[in-house]
């Protein structure tokens, strides 16, 4: 039990952010993994991408990968593991921190099942022998898919940003199809965080604008410079004439 | 034993079954409302074994990723629904902690199912996977809210903390059910995507948010993805049947009980889309943030209950 008010509230204000935190993590991943990976590639250069194979370069990160899985699946073998070194620091490991090793089992043992389980219907899907017809996407008429027609990274997060406004700013650059025969049109959306709108950018520009005031000073003009030099010469004589 | 045997069954059966009559009552209801017959309540059974044989169509554009989902969304839901409790608020996998761990896994089949939309390069679909995404950032946090604050009042770590929430806390428990019930009820229509955050019948991609997500599955990939949103709805009504249903009134009663608040919540459900439209979209954003509302004030009373004024 929860001794105190105090304590409650920070536990439920704690359990809540862990939660958004996590959810935010699903948007944040699903945004970038898909974003790189998945779809139409999104620019010509991205359509030439061939991907790099070179052992030496793909070994490490499987390393890291295979450690990152095994803590994920793992969980009560390496919070063992930890104990130790952590008790290093803090003295005797608290008991109540040992209580979770039966959890971390059960997200172990809920990891294989998966894992498991998702290769059987995997399987099964397979074995239902059912035909696979290629098609293209499904694209309400418009039967050509392309990067341009995708959703992009700023529109995937715009549902969730947009519920923080007060935190970003939109900007919209947008230009109007206009007359019968419109020429051109254009329509760009992004979003800023506000310490960038409104305080850094703010700030560069003035410390830009303070610097460029000294740029006559350094202007590549080596006549100039020469000029700089022979000033300096003739402070530091007169320096030493005076100081003795 | 034989009485844990027989729960385990019933539960697995429930979880398995159960999905296609719930939303066969919704749509009968609905039919009800409309005035019209309607389709058997075995029709969406049948619609999903129809699916099960039909050959697949596969975008050209899709990956692994848009191949492999399915499998994993439906694993990860019906494995998650072996943490909830059914009958006499018995779970198949009865754990301190497992509201995490459940929310985590429907994380994971939520993963898949947000990357497979997004696989498919289809403008529409990666409008759904953007919205579903959001408001799950609001969902998760109230529904951790509810459950934290449940756990705190019985001190009990496991999903059994709910049927308790009546039995120990009087007048304030009922309150907290009350207010807990409907913010549950509040979650199961965003996150099963009902009216009025979402409208499983239309076809107008641009209203849509799970639907669009699937445009592209076809075949069994489809039938898996329905099933296990049918079983994702059955789990979020079985917490609130649980929420309702006291301890101890012997399992003959308790297994009526649960069966009549399934079939009453569709019922529910059912009369809710008949008779009102789904929001616009800027609304369901205020909409979903009801259940953080009321999950805050379940937070507050199970304070006030523990502390005192």
């Amino acid at each position: 039990m929860v001794d105190n008010i105090t304590m409650f509230i920070a536990l439920i204000l704690s359990i809540a952010g862990l939660a958004l935190v996590g959810t935010m993590a699903i948007l944040c991943f699903t945004k970038a993994f898909s974003i790189v990976f998945l779809g139409e590639p999104r620019s010509e250069k991205a359509k030439e991408v061939k991907e790099d194979t070179t052992v030496s370069f793909i070994v490490p990160m499987s390393i890291l990968a295979l450690f990152t899985l095994l803590i994920g699946i793992l969980p009560q073998y390496v919070f063992a593991f930890m104990l130790k070194p952590v008790s290093v620091f803090v003295g005797e490991i608290n008991c109540e921190a040992l209580q979770f090793i039966p959890l971390m089992q059960v997200v172990s043992l809920t990891a294989f099942v998966i894992i498991a389980a998702v290769a059987v219907l995997f399987a099964v899907k397979y074995v239902f022998k059912n035909k696979n017809e290629k098609y293209c996407t499904w694209g309400c008429g418009y039967n050509k898919p392309t990067s341009r027609m995708q959703y992009s990274a700023s529109s995937y997060a715009s549902p969730f940003i947009t519920m923080l406004t007060p935190l970003f700013k939109k900007v919209v650059d947008i230009k109007k199809p206009k007359t019968i025969f419109p020429k051109d049109a254009h329509f760009e959306m992004h979003m800023e965080d506000v310490e960038e709108a409104y305080f850094l950018k703010p700030f560069i520009k003035s410390v830009e604008k303070f610097f460029a005031k000294f740029e006559k000073i350094q202007n590549g003009n080596i006549q100039q410079y020469i000029t700089y030099g022979l000033v300096f010469l003739a402070l530091a004589l007169v320096c030493v004439v005076i100081l003795g | 034993m034989d009485n844990n045997l027989m729960l385990t069954l019933f539960n697995i059966l429930i979880l398995l079954l159960a999905p296609f009559f719930v939303i066969g009552i919704i749509k009968k209801t609905k039919a009800f409302w409309s005035g019209r017959k309607g389709v058997s309540i075995f029709q969406p059974l049948f619609d999903t074994i129809r699916l099960f044989k039909k050959d697949r169509t596969i975008s050209t554009t899709t990956s692994w990723v848009f191949n492999f989902a399915p499998a994993v969304v439906f694993v990860t839901t019906l494995l998650a629904g072996l943490f909830v409790p059914m009958i006499n608020c018995y779970s198949i996998i009865n754990v301190a902690g497992a509201f995490i761990i459940f929310s985590y896994i429907l994380g994971l089949g939520k993963f898949f199912a947000l990357i497979s939309a997004m696989d498919t390069g289809s403008s529409f679909e990666g409008m759904g996977a953007s919205r579903e995404a959001s408001f799950t950032t609001i969902v998760e946090p109230a529904f951790f809210i509810i459950l934290a604050s449940l756990v705190a009042l019985s001190g009990n770590y496991t999903f059994a903390s709910l049927a308790d929430v009546i039995k120990s806390n009087g007048t304030f428990g009922i309150l907290i059910v009350i207010l807990a019930v409907v913010s549950l009820f509040v979650m199961l229509l965003t996150e099963c995507s009902r009216v009025p955050v979402d409208d499983p019948t239309t076809h107008l991609e641009l209203t849509m948010i799970h639907e669009v997500m699937i445009l592209d599955n076809s075949g069994i990939d489809l039938a898996l993805i329905t099933w296990a949103n049918g079983i994702k709805m059955v789990i979020l009504m079985a917490l609130i049947a649980n929420l309702i249903i006291p301890l101890g009134i012997g399992f003959g009663l308790s297994v009526g009980l649960f069966l009549l608040t399934l079939v009453l919540l569709a019922v529910i459900i059912g009369t809710l889309e008949s008779g009102i439209a789904r929001l616009r979209m800027s609304h369901v954003f205020e909409f979903v943030f009801v259940m953080s509302s009321f999950a805050l004030v379940v937070a507050s009373l199970a304070a006030v209950k523990m502390y005192g004024i």
